[in-house]
């Protein structure tokens, strides 16, 4: 009896505190979506909800002559998608290489990239602007796939790889004694087991391609070939005359892809959750 | 069995809403490629001729352009490229591009042969790209520029004494004002100090005078007014800083003495979208801000007229100022085609156009006595102030005052003791510029060339 | 094998001696104009910095190549040994299959290692380097000036000025402060969300995981500047409620304390579902045997939160904790778009309150194009964290045996 009460006042705490999460979470997402409707150039406005609505930031969006929104989204998505891709297979084999195997520079190797990842990127941009060059890969689609992937190498190895390390290793020897190859193994059983985290890779590079500005500004030229970041990031910053209220349209869209992709991938990270959870 | 479809139902939702913003996507996309709306031929205001220019040069054969500019002045730049096909025979492509930002770019692709013949910028990159060997001078039609255009706009063209760009048109700040909320703009600071008292209203975000306090660029007039300055001799000497002078403490005195009696808000709060928010909405009478926004506040439906900004101190208040101009890129593999662009489109008649396509104030000394240009207000307001102001200077140095007098106009607002500042704002400044000093260059015979 | 030697050796022959030179002399003649009948003509010259660059890339072609080299002689030293012991020599296809067998895991890594080491390491070692050149504006930016070495001045120059050196210490302070705490609260966020989450009773959670992902679709560009505008102390909305409560306005952005309290809470709203979606995956992988176990056991809930689900957390992340420490040193987005490092600080040069190392490092490239200064503080920067980073890690079990206790 007393048990069942305890559990009936720990779910309402518990329903109570995601609420408070998530008006907190959203708020400043809401002020977003709302200003990309208010009239004017600026974010701001006395009301939350804005005294007059309009919808000519979206009808700019895709009418303005300066803006090629769809070509950027489409391009974005190509890049998106395709650094996805590239990224989750180079981080599970490196993380599996580096966690399952043992062998001389490895732990040399996995403080050397733990290091690497502590730079200011920004400085480096030169340097793979002119790699770039030499390769004559500026203004290319495949640049930006290139060093968004390798990019992720660094940010998302110790994840992955924390990760096989929580793996048994009874498995792979169980498989091995049946006779399986390395190759075998790690595709039949290594991959299936690591949805989660190829979900986190696959998330994170596809929102990064999204959002990143700095290094694609830099090396895509020609307007037609931009992503929606940096098309959105010129806009704001041309001029002191930054047109806000359109970035946060265009935000709007860049958000539902992200979105989507999340809502599509859950369900990865729910078989393993209702098994994991406490009880009682 | 419930988990399967509160899955199933949350993948078709998804699945609607991706398909409803991809058709909106693509069915709302625009042709970016369709024909500029706006013509200059046949429906102009001024007698406009485009000819080929007085000079030997003629392109090169087969030339053909690649022009940076800010989106703004699109329908300018789309205007003054058919006519230069027209007459040249050479063809020309723009590329939008803000004039802050194109000599960033411009250092790495220029000599990756990527960037544009000819681009626009203004006058404060102007040190750093000539200095860097990217731009070409303006050799071919240097007696001309000189003398046809303002001599404040050649002065910002020029590095070193050398003159490099084509000036298009004059960009400075000065103040607008509603026109239901106050008749007759005041003629001195100590009217608006007038005016506000009687007019703020804080609560309902009413204000009777607002600017950007915490940039030096906009609070310029505190210094220049007065007898302050950035650099001496015309802004060409950084050993001779004058932002602590005499004048300049005195205006910022008056600059310090404006937050209780005009605008009692702290400097960090003052936001640049804010304010042009409050101006849109009829709450604020007096803003100082640039002719960049006057197409806002058209758009706003605001009754608005444009003033010179009341004297400080009683002296006629000095703006700063930036030209931009036309600069011809050093890797430019048609040199003369581009030269010839530069010039065709910042003559009399492409000023003329500029003004008329884009509101843009002329700095050529014809076309600004032009009877239309004269007879209206804001342009003529514009070009008021302009006439009194100093021209941001060109050298690199001025890369090293921003920062540290941005700092110094938040920290007197917020009532530090002005000598000190600024005092304490100018080392910074000498010391930072210091770093930048030119080192012995080791003594080597360079191989000749 | 030949063949590709043959390739190579004639490529480096040409390449290496202009890479030599390049690195060495950062160029002789920079461009010029020169006058031509009265007019000025761009002769092109030595663009020292992508001279500099273009020499990195040849030598550490070089590098690999040589790598390349020994790996073929021992390869053919082995070979020889076999033949001499009377074995045939392994063919390709035996090779492969033993490259396959006993390499695995250094022929999975062939790839991303070309690719950092190209993408990664090379700019790294230009950044480097550039630190030890005079490479600043006005007159060392090329292609018009040539670059030179100038060895350890620049280091030199920047603890001279004591100004410059005061300011360092004190943005240096705010900047592990900064990182600790932001990096704790982010977590602390995510855990408490994720644990909560993951309970049995909790329905619907799809639609709550969605709702408290979407901070994370919003580019961060826009939502900070939305923030900016939220908390501006005269006009936002945050204050204008606290008002109506008779709360008073506080000075979010314009206080020096208050400030930083702000950038923190912002950095916490914009971290927290990263964090969250970590701790839940990690959550999804614990074995649910263990809770049985424990459960049969008579473990309470938070007990078997204390022994299993905490431990396991933390073993799994701790590195990832490291690095996210280290990531905010370097958090640029939310300092730089929120308060641009204000409010200014009239103590630090070019500093303000919330800078941190990295943005006060931005501004002064970004406008005084001072590049050698800027890669010296970033060496340095960076070598505070690597050391911090390197000695943490190795303390962690994940490092140290890299068994989770079964």
């Amino acid at each position: 009896m007393i048990a069942r009460k305890s559990v009936k006042f720990r779910v309402m705490a518990s329903y109570l505190f995601l609420a408070a999460v998530v008006c907190w979470s959203l708020y400043p997402a809401a002020w977003v979506v709302l200003s990309s409707f208010k009239p004017g150039k600026s974010l701001y406005s006395e009301t939350f909800i804005p005294k007059s609505l309009t919808l000519a930031h979206y009808v700019e969006l895709f009418q303005s002559k300066s803006l090629m929104f769809t070509t950027w989204y489409l391009n974005t998505l190509e890049v998106a998608v395709l650094s996805m891709l590239l990224s989750t297979l180079l981080v599970t084999i490196t993380a599996y290489a580096l966690s399952r195997f043992r062998f001389p520079w490895r732990k040399a190797s996995l403080t050397l990239i733990l290091v690497l990842g502590m730079f200011p990127g920004f400085m480096s941009m030169v340097a793979v602007y002119i790699l770039l060059m030499q390769l004559g890969l500026l203004d290319t689609h495949a640049a930006l796939v290139i060093v968004y992937s390798f990019g992720s190498i660094i940010f998302n190895l110790f994840v992955a790889k924390g990760f096989f390390d929580t793996l048994p290793k009874g498995i792979e020897e169980a498989a091995r004694i049946d006779g399986a190859g390395n190759f075998r193994v790690f595709t039949s059983i290594m991959l299936p087991l690591s949805k989660p985290m190829l979900v986190f890779v696959a998330l994170t590079t596809f929102t990064g391609a999204w959002v990143d500005f700095i290094f694609a500004s830099l090396v895509l030229r020609s307007k037609e070939k931009w992503t929606v970041a940096v098309g959105l990031y010129d806009m704001v910053n041309s001029y002191q005359n930054a047109y806000f209220t359109l970035f946060a349209a265009g935000a709007v869209f860049i958000a539902i892809p992200i979105t989507l992709l999340f809502m599509y991938l859950q369900r990865f990270f729910v078989s393993g959750l209702t098994a994991g959870a406490n009880k009682g | 069995m419930k988990k399967k479809t509160s899955i199933g139902s949350l993948s078709k939702v998804s699945l609607v809403v991706a398909a409803l913003s991809l058709t909106m996507v693509t069915a709302c996309s625009n042709n970016a490629n369709e024909p500029a709306g706006n013509h200059a031929s046949g429906a102009s205001k001024f007698d406009l001729t485009f000819d080929k220019l007085e000079t030997d040069l003629v392109p090169e054969p087969g030339a053909s352009l690649l022009v940076w500019e800010s989106k703004e002045a699109r329908p300018f730049v789309e205007a003054i490229m058919k006519e230069f096909t027209d007459v040249y025979g050479v063809e020309v492509r723009m590329q939008e591009l803000g004039t802050m930002d194109q000599i960033g770019k411009f250092e790495l692709d220029g000599p990756a042969g990527l960037a544009a013949d000819v681009i626009t910028t203004s006058q404060d990159h102007l040190g750093k790209a000539a200095s860097a060997g990217l731009i070409l001078p303006n050799d071919e039609f240097e007696a001309a520029t000189r003398s046809e255009h303002e001599e404040v706009a050649v002065t910002a063209a020029s590095y070193n004494n050398k003159l490099y760009g084509y000036p298009i048109k004059v960009m400075t700040y000065a103040m607008f004002y509603n026109k239901d909320l106050i008749s007759k703009p005041p003629a001195t600071m100590e009217e608006v100090i007038e005016f506000s008292q009687t007019f703020n209203d804080p609560d309902s975000n009413k204000y009777g005078f607002m600017f950007d306090v915490p940039f030096f660029y906009f609070s310029y007039p505190f210094i220049g007014s007065t007898g302050g300055y950035i650099f001496g001799k015309d802004g060409t000497d950084p050993a001779d800083i004058g932002l602590n002078n005499e004048g300049a403490i005195k205006g910022m005195e008056l600059f310090a003495s404006l937050r209780d009696k005009v605008l009692p808000i702290s400097a960090g709060d003052i936001a640049s979208d804010i304010k042009t928010t409050l101006f849109s909405e009829g709450s604020v009478a007096m803003n100082v801000t640039g002719s960049w926004f006057i197409d806002t506040f058209r758009q706003a439906g605001i009754n608005f007229g444009v003033a010179p900004i009341p004297a400080v101190g009683g002296q006629d208040s000095v703006t700063l100022s930036q030209v931009n101009s036309w600069y011809v890129s050093a890797y430019s593999k048609y040199p003369n085609a581009a030269k010839l662009f530069a010039r065709f489109a910042s003559n009399k008649s492409a000023q003329l156009l500029n003004y008329e396509l884009t509101g843009a104030v002329p700095t050529h000394k014809e076309a600004a006595q032009n009877a239309v240009i004269q007879a209206d207000e804001i342009t003529s307001a514009f070009y008021k102030q302009f006439s009194s102001s100093h021209s941001a200077p060109s050298i690199p140095e001025i890369g090293s005052v921003w920062v540290p007098m941005d700092a110094a106009m938040v920290e007197i607002w917020d009532g530090k003791d002005v000598k000190e500042v600024l005092d304490r704002a100018v080392k910074q400044i000498r010391d930072a510029i210091s770093l930048n000093a030119k080192s012995p260059k080791p003594d080597s015979t360079k191989a000749s060339f | 094998m030949f063949l590709a030697s043959g390739f190579a050796v004639t490529y480096f022959a040409s390449a290496l001696r202009q890479a030599i030179w390049g690195i060495a002399t950062l160029g002789d003649a920079p461009s010029r104009l020169v006058e031509v009948d009265g007019k000025s003509v761009n002769i092109p010259g030595d663009h020292s910095i992508n001279l500099m660059i273009q020499s990195l890339i040849v030598l550490f072609l070089l590098a690999l190549y040589i790598i390349l080299c020994i790996q073929a002689a021992r390869d053919a030293y082995s070979t020889g040994k076999r033949r001499n012991a009377g074995l045939s020599p392994s063919t390709f296809r035996q090779t492969l299959t033993y490259l396959h067998d006993f390499k695995f895991a250094q022929l999975l890594l062939v790839l991303p290692a070309a690719g950092i080491l190209f993408l990664t390491i090379l700019p790294i070692v230009f950044m480097i380097l550039l630190a030890f050149t005079n490479y600043s504006s006005p007159h060392h930016i090329p292609p018009g000036n040539l670059v030179d070495w100038t060895g350890f001045e620049t280091f030199v120059q920047l603890f001279r000025l004591s100004s410059w050196s005061g300011t360092f210490l004190g943005v240096l302070g705010w900047t592990v402060l900064w990182a600790v705490v932001a990096t704790a609260t982010t977590f602390a966020s995510g855990l408490a969300v994720a644990l909560v989450l993951s309970q049995k009773e909790v329905r619907l959670k799809g639609i709550w995981r969605t709702l408290i992902i979407i901070p994370y679709a919003i580019p961060q560009m826009i939502s900070l500047l939305a923030m900016k505008m939220m908390f501006n102390g005269k006009f936002g909305p945050i204050n204008q409620y606290l008002s109506h409560f008779g709360l008073g306005e506080l000075p979010w952005l314009t206080d020096p304390f208050w400030a930083k309290l702000t950038v923190i809470i912002v950095n916490m709203w914009v971290g927290m579902p990263l964090s969250f979606l970590l701790v839940s995956s990690v959550l999804s992988t614990i074995p649910p045997d263990l809770y049985e176990a424990a459960k049969v056991e008579g473990a309470g809930r938070w007990q078997q939160a204390r022994i299993i689900t905490l431990p396991f957390i933390m073993f799994a992340i701790a590195p990832i904790i490291i690095i996210q420490l280290a990531g905010n040193f370097n958090n640029f987005n939310v300092i730089y778009l929120l308060t641009n490092g204000g409010p200014s600080n009239p103590e630090y040069q070019f500093a303000g309150h919330t800078d941190l190392l990295i943005t006060w490092l931005y501004k002064l490239t970004l406008n005084n194009n001072i590049y050698n200064i800027a890669s010296a503080i970033g060496i340095i920067l960076f070598i505070i964290i690597a050391a911090f980073s390197i000695w943490n890690y190795r303390q962690t079990r994940s490092f140290k045996d890299e068994e989770m206790t079964q």
